[in-house]
């Protein structure tokens, strides 16, 4: 009965404690339940949760999602949901949806809330994050597997990787407010840490990024944390740590990740506000660079400007001095050298012509005897004639007569000896008529180079029409002139135009309110955002990615703002300067207008002067004749005069002969009378040929005294003549002198005047190369200087206006909650992601040799129980 | 001094031996536990607890009260095995898996006729339990590993404490040490080891039983 009872209690307790259970759990079968009233849109939530199982080294062994699909509402609806069907399980009960193209389809009725969650493995492809781990052992690479139970220096090595990139398109505007679009690869925005517990036994711990504390066992709680998304953090991060390990077993180590919307997270906004602001800066400092380099640009074209006319003021000039230096002094030269040289001739001509007047005189003289004395001998002879006819009548007075004649005969010979000298001096070459005619056709000769000479410096100054002609020269000298001193395009307006950009450079340069000090204040201000960026992140070694840009971003504004205000080579000294050049500039650029306006006058001055003397050259008015017309009349004279004394050498060389036979004549009368004088006796047979000798005297004396009238009246015009021309000479001689002085000085003004063009053509070299230093210059500070300066600022702009708009779009990106498989249909959802990376340890050898020792153990107390109880019940 | 004092000095005396020895056991297994893996430590004096218990308990044999505890403790991993892998995660689920054990452990003590006690299936059961809910709550997926490395520990903690009680009782310091002797107990054992006729040489007749038939 005890053994039957024995036997039967317990098994009647073993069911009642079995359906007591049962019970319980029959309990937990009861289920709410309700009724749809009103259908109304649901709010549909999918909280989602992705656990990955990892190898030691990453490998993916098995990942899960678990999902939490929530729907409130009321009524009865049909939700879909994305998500993975392999291995599909409900957690909430037995119930299935239908799948459909990836699809969970629910059909639920909702009276308030209610839940589904499930649990479905997942590929690993969908995975949004990549886990890789090395490992070394002493600095050499090793297996996982490889390590356990070793020891020595341990090296563990993550490489996580967002792969999530996708090509995106994100707009901002850069630092002109032009809008930039720009396709960027885009990760879904993830945060994540790795946490991992180092035992006891890993000692000298070394990891720069994590954060370690004790987990209270001993043992030493590492995380890392991570920003897996630019421009924030880096979308690949490795990190780890290296111990010195005994006995190694590796811990396991968790990876989470977590879609994070910028927006939604302070931290992280901070950092996108701080990128706002950048851009903003940025845009700023842009729009003040621009408005200095545009204002740069302007006085480089202005310098330009400034210079182009200065090049073809300096062209005017050089024309000017190589039309003054090159033609206008050397002819005037050459003009006061023939005007000297006619001066000289007209001197020597004049004198030649007193000589010639005293000679023509002395010659008038001369003839006026010989024609006195011709006409006593004419009439000698006639009485002589008489004479002989009354020789042949008488013979009584023959001793008287002869007597007479013999006297007659002696003044016959000294009248014609003195008309054979003048008429020898006449003749003479070197002081006669041929020596008048010489020096009459050597002043023609002068007067024609003169004339000529007149005539070029005529054709030099020429007029303003012709091309390279004093007064053309002239012309474009004023033209040039009248352009540099236009108030349009000339130096004034370049003046103005240097005035304009250096008020706009004062401008820039007025402190506190100059562009140039609130681009300074711009950077400064951005730098004391970045510098409070920086001091506002919590935890610059957890954010070094951030705080390496806000650092970047720090150093990049500090060399903009040194850029500006560097005392050397800044932009506000450097438009100090500039400024200051273009002070120099301008007020040179003043004294240059003073002194073209000077020039102006001093052109029109020159060209009167030069209008006048070429009126006094040729005035083509014989009533005021000028100096051509004045060489005319004075080279008709000579020719004339050239004429006359040719008349005068030929009559000479005529009348000389017959006053030498007249001279022989009264030599052999002389002879005669002498031989009548002293032979009486052959008077009587030389009565006939005396008479016929006396009447070819007589003849001959008529014709000597009529030739003499006629010398002696030739002798008077060629008196007057020379007369005439001496005072014509005189007066050329005068008028030469005149032009001499008048063509030195002209010489010599032009020489002045070249002198000045020379200056002038120097000084606007100088102001040439003023202002293509004041063109470089403007154009290098704009180029290296405001450029660059624009470039930085756009450069800035650029880069916190993509960092700023990639921020955007990662919250974009980050809306669906970066959901494996995306939210459900009208729905919204979030997902996390859990990495777990194995440990690798003996455990499956540690727990084979605990069951074994507990199995081992069992047995052997077991059977030293049964050993007991024998002995016991043996007792 | 009477018998019954006599026996009282006994007992207390067993039960002080006892507990020592089990202090001492528990001591070292905890101090140089990590011999045998790290988890140990913690699921030690649950573990050797449960030992100590299964060996003092009195009734059934060693044999059976191992088997019947190893049958609980399979049950219940078999338990946590279908929550991990087919049941839902509700209190239906939980509650399916429980009965499920509880009626796997009944029925091997109904089938077994009390050789495998339903107190040491219960036992098992707890074991696991107790050292491995814990880490099932946290992390369900893990089954396969975290379960082996829990029950291979509380089990050898189990070995330990009924290793322990077997070597108290071989040394004469354990016996009904469940509950005070009294003068019918203290009679009714002595009548006992005088009976003859058990099924088992190996199923000693239980206090329990005894008490329950007196």
């Amino acid at each position: 009965m005890s053994a039957l009872l024995r036997n039967t209690r317990p098994r009647r307790g073993a069911l009642v404690a079995a359906l007591a259970g049962a019970s319980a759990g029959a309990l937990a079968l009861a289920s709410p339940a309700g009724a749809a009233a009103t259908a109304t849109s649901p709010v549909i939530t999918d909280r989602e949760t992705v656990q990955v199982a990892l190898t030691s080294t990453g490998k993916v062994d098995v990942a899960r999602l678990f999902s939490q699909l929530s729907v409130s509402g009321d009524g009865h609806y049909v939700i879909t949901d994305p998500t993975s069907t392999k291995a599909w399980r409900n957690l909430d009960g037995f119930a299935k949806p239908t799948f459909k193209d990836g699809n969970a389809v629910w059909t639920i009725d909702v009276h308030g809330k209610t839940a589904r969650r499930s649990v479905s493995e997942v590929a690993s492809s969908t995975l949004p994050v990549t886990v890789h781990a090395d490992y070394t052992l002493n600095g050499k690479s090793m297996k996982p597997s490889a390590l356990v139970g070793k020891s020595g220096t341990l090296g563990v090595t993550w490489t996580i990787t967002n792969i999530t990139g996708s090509p995106t398109e994100i707009s901002f505007t850069d630092g002109h407010g032009k809008p930039v679009t720009k396709t960027v690869d885009l990760v879904t925005p993830y945060v994540g840490q790795l946490s991992t517990v180092l035992p006891q036994g890993f000692k000298q711990i070394q990891a720069a990024r994590a954060d370690l504390a004790g987990d209270g066992h001993g043992g030493t709680q590492a995380i890392w944390t991570m920003v897996l998304f630019s421009p924030i953090g880096e979308t690949t991060q490795t990190f780890g740590y290296t111990a010195k390990v005994t006995n190694m077993k590796l811990p396991a180590a968790t990876v989470q990740v977590v879609p994070v919307p910028p927006q939604r997270k302070p931290e992280l906004k901070f950092g996108q506000d701080g990128f706002a602001e950048g851009a903003a800066t940025g845009a700023e400092l842009t729009d003040g660079a621009t408005q200095i380099d545009s204002n740069l640009i302007k006085l480089r074209d202005g310098a330009g400007t400034l210079l182009s006319g200065l090049t073809q003021l300096a062209d005017g000039a050089a024309q000017l001095k190589a039309g003054l230096a090159g033609k206008a002094a050397p002819g005037a030269s050459q003009l006061a050298s023939g005007a000297s040289t006619a001066s000289t001739g007209a001197d020597q001509l004049s004198a030649g012509l007193v000589t010639a007047q005293a000679g023509s005189a002395r010659l008038a003289d001369g003839t006026e005897a010989l024609a006195a004395g011709a006409t006593k001998l004419s009439a000698g002879l006639t009485q002589a004639n008489g004479g002989s006819q009354a020789l042949l009548e008488g013979s009584q007075d023959l001793a008287a007569g002869a007597g007479l004649v013999s006297g007659g005969a002696s003044a016959l010979v000294d009248g014609l000896q003195q008309i054979s000298g003048g008429l020898a001096a006449l003749n003479d070459a070197t002081t006669g008529l041929p020596a008048a005619k010489a020096g009459a056709i050597a002043l023609q000769a002068a007067v024609g180079q003169l004339q000529v000479g007149v005539a070029s410096a005529v054709a030099g100054i020429g007029d303003a029409a012709t091309a390279g002609t004093l007064l053309n020269g002239m012309a474009q000298l004023g033209g040039g002139l009248g352009q540099l001193a236009a108030p349009a395009t000339g130096l004034p307006a370049a003046k103005g135009g240097v005035d304009q950009v250096k008020a706009g450079l004062d401008a820039a340069l007025v402190p506190s309110t100059g562009s140039i000090d609130k681009l300074a204040g711009a950077a400064a201000a951005a730098n004391g955002l970045i510098t409070g960026a920086l001091a506002a992140v919590p935890d610059c070694v957890a954010l070094a990615a951030v705080c390496a840009q806000l650092n970047g971003a720090a150093a990049y504004v500090a060399g903009i703002l040194d850029g500006v205000t560097n005392p050397t080579t800044g932009l506000k000294a450097q438009t100090q300067a500039a400024s200051g050049g273009l002070g120099l500039v301008s007020a040179g650029l003043g004294s240059a207008i003073l002194g073209v306006t000077a020039l102006q006058g001093g052109v029109t001055q020159v060209t009167t002067g030069l209008t006048a003397l070429k009126t006094g050259l040729k005035s083509n008015d014989l009533a005021h004749p000028g100096l051509t017309e004045g060489l005319a009349l004075v080279n008709g004279g000579l020719t004339q005069l050239v004429a006359g004394l040719t008349s005068a050498v030929s009559g000479v060389a005529l009348l000389a002969p017959g006053a030498a036979t007249a001279y022989a004549g009264s030599q052999q009368l002389a002879a005669g009378t002498a031989s009548v004088a002293g032979g009486a006796g052959e008077l009587a047979l030389g009565a006939a040929q005396l008479a016929d000798g006396t009447s070819q005297l007589a003849a001959g004396g008529t014709a000597l005294a009529s030739g003499a009238g006629q010398a002696a009246t030739g002798a008077n015009q060629l008196a007057d003549g020379t007369t005439k021309l001496s005072a014509g000479g005189q007066q050329l001689a005068a008028g030469l002198k005149r032009i001499n002085g008048g063509a030195a000085e002209l010489s010599s003004g032009i020489g002045t005047a070249a002198d000045g063009s020379s200056k002038l053509a120097d000084g606007l070299s100088q102001a040439q190369g003023g202002g293509k230093q004041i063109a470089d210059g403007t154009g290098k500070l704009q180029s290296e200087g405001t450029s660059k300066l624009v470039a930085a600022g756009q450069q800035t702009t650029l880069s916190f206006g993509e960092k700023l708009a990639q921020m955007k779009a990662l919250d974009v990106k980050a809306a669906d909650g970066a959901l494996p498989y995306g939210a459900p249909s009208g729905g919204t959802g979030s997902a996390a992601y859990s990495y777990t990376l194995a440990a690798q340890t003996t455990e499956s050898h540690d727990s084979a040799v605990r069951a074994l020792v507990a199995v081992a153990l069992l047995a052997l107390a077991t059977a030293a129980a049964r050993l007991l109880r024998r002995r016991i019940t043996a007792g | 001094m009477t018998d019954i004092t006599r026996e009282g000095t006994t007992m207390r005396l067993r039960i002080l031996a006892a507990g020592g020895i089990l202090a001492v056991t528990a001591a070292l297994l905890v101090d140089h536990g990590d011999q045998f893996g790290l988890a140990l430590t913690h699921s030690a004096l649950l573990g050797l607890a449960l030992g100590a218990v299964l060996g003092l308990v009195p009734g059934a044999s060693p044999g059976g009260r191992v088997a019947g505890f190893a049958i609980g403790f399979i049950a219940a991993w078999a338990g946590y095995a279908a929550r991990a892998g087919y049941l839902p995660d509700i209190p239906m689920g939980r509650a399916i898996a429980a009965f499920a054990v509880m009626v796997i452990v009944t029925a091997v003590a109904a089938g077994s006729n009390g050789r495998a006690p339903l107190w040491a299936g219960l036992l098992g059961v707890g074991a696991l339990v107790g050292a491995y809910e814990t880490a099932f709550t946290t992390m369900p997926t893990a089954f396969t590993t975290e379960s082996v490395t829990a029950a291979t520990t509380v089990v050898l903690a189990v070995a330990f404490g009924f290793l322990a009680t077997t070597i108290a009782a071989a040394l004469g310091v354990t016996g009904e040490i469940l509950e005070p002797p009294t003068e019918s107990t203290a009679a009714a054992e002595r009548r006992e080891i005088r009976l003859p006729g058990a099924r088992n040489p190996s199923d000693v007749p239980t206090t329990a039983s005894t008490k329950a038939t007196s």
